[in-house]
């Protein structure tokens, strides 16, 4: 009785072993969760001044437009130009 | 940097100035202040006691003018015939009739009350042209012809502070006058390549469009949106079209001029903003020295090709 005893634990402890590592590589080889999308606010870059020049060149028919310009107005300096 | 903020010429005067002696420099914050209000009493249109009405109530004969009336008038009458007429102080008649006949700050808190503004009989004065006036330079007299009224706001203004700038520069490194966004800048702010100024948003007044990198000169803007009022129902703005004597239809909203004097810049922004887009060109033509940027209705800016030359954006 005493055998059988033993021999059941040992065959339980080498299935737990081999169960575990083989969940291991079947999930290691396992294909990996796609990451998490998350919506990213789009912040175009400020216009170069070569982009500026060749807009100002055409003043007849085009402008620049200044939407894009987020740094100019992140601050606001003392002197401002606007009319009167 | 130094500043001193307070309201004269129904605008808000800015005085900046950078130096080792801030003693001296407040001394000229308050000379600045003074000179300034002193110049307001003197061409202000809206006092029956100031020296322009003085003027304009002696069209037809001689008037002896002060020095500082007389080199504002003078310096009016050579930029009325460099613009070839676009520029006209003579256009007070037309500036009254559609109801600019007090002062803006005057017609803002009456509109607040009243929306029904004192109508001007349409064609009671006969307009004139500006350059039709006679400058004696040997006596300092002005003579206007008989009939003629002039307003001298914008010239004036950007006389005024670029002379008051100039009394500021005796006692800084660096200083700047600005009058309601009309300014003159004297060298640089220690250590810094240029000015920043805030170019306003005509359609967002709050918010600044561009932050403008400028060198020292006078940086002027004109603008059809901050002086409107509503006279017989109908939307005006101060900028009378002398060829029309009605406010001027522009595509444009605002123009900011750079040149060498606070007077030609504010000169030649009202006088861009009156010609508009398609006159830009020949206006500028032979005014290399100066520059500008328009914006229009739908916030675009446009610039004159030498433009990157003084305003860096």
């Amino acid at each position: 009785m005493k055998i059988v005893k033993k021999s059941l634990r040992v065959w339980i402890t080498i299935a737990s072993v081999f169960s575990f590592l083989g969940g291991w590589i079947i999930l290691s080889h396992s294909n990996k969760p796609a990451p998490l999308q998350i919506a990213q606010p789009v912040i175009s870059a400020p216009s170069s001044n070569s982009s500026l020049q060749q807009f100002s060149r055409n003043t007849q028919s085009s402008g620049f437009p200044f939407s894009s310009q987020l740094q100019s107005r992140s601050f606001s300096p003392r002197l401002r130009t606007g009319g009167s | 940097m130094l500043y001193d903020e307070f309201r004269a010429m129904n605008s808000d005067i800015v005085l900046a100035a950078s130096g080792k002696d801030q003693t001296a420099i407040n001394n000229g914050f308050t000379e600045s202040r003074q000179f300034i209000n002193q110049c307001e009493t003197r061409f202000t249109r809206f006092t029956e006691t100031s020296e322009l009405a003085e003027l304009n109530r002696s069209s037809g004969t001689w008037f002896q003018a002060s020095a500082e009336m007389f080199d504002v008038i003078e310096l009016a009458y050579h930029l009325a015939v460099e613009t070839g007429g676009l520029f006209d102080p003579a256009i007070l008649p037309a500036l009254k009739r559609s109801g600019y006949d007090r002062s803006m700050d005057e017609i803002r808190n009456q509109a607040l009350r009243d929306e029904s503004v004192k109508q001007v009989e349409k064609g009671t004065t006969p307009d004139q042209d500006f350059r039709n006036i006679q400058l004696d330079a040997a006596t300092k007299s002005i003579l206007l012809p008989k009939g003629m009224q002039i307003d001298l706001g914008g010239i004036a203004k950007g006389w005024i502070t670029e002379q008051a700038a100039r009394r500021l520069a005796n006692v800084s490194t660096a200083c700047a006058v600005s009058a309601g966004g009309d300014m003159f800048l004297v060298n640089l702010p220690d250590g810094e390549p240029d000015w920043e100024i805030g170019l306003e948003n005509p359609l967002v007044p709050e918010e600044n469009l561009a932050v403008l990198h400028v060198l020292p000169g006078a940086v002027a803007t004109s603008s059809i949106v901050k002086r409107q009022w509503k006279h017989n129902g109908r939307f005006q703005h101060h900028l009378i079209d002398p060829r029309s004597g009605e406010p001027a239809q522009t595509e444009w909203l605002s123009t900011t001029v750079w040149a060498e004097q606070a007077a030609e810049a504010e000169v030649y922004a009202k006088v861009l903003l009156i010609a508009g887009p398609h006159n830009a060109d020949t206006l500028f033509e032979h005014q290399t020295s100066k520059a500008y940027l328009a914006v229009d209705r739908n916030g675009w800016v446009h610039g004159s090709n030498n433009y990157h030359e003084v305003f860096h954006v």
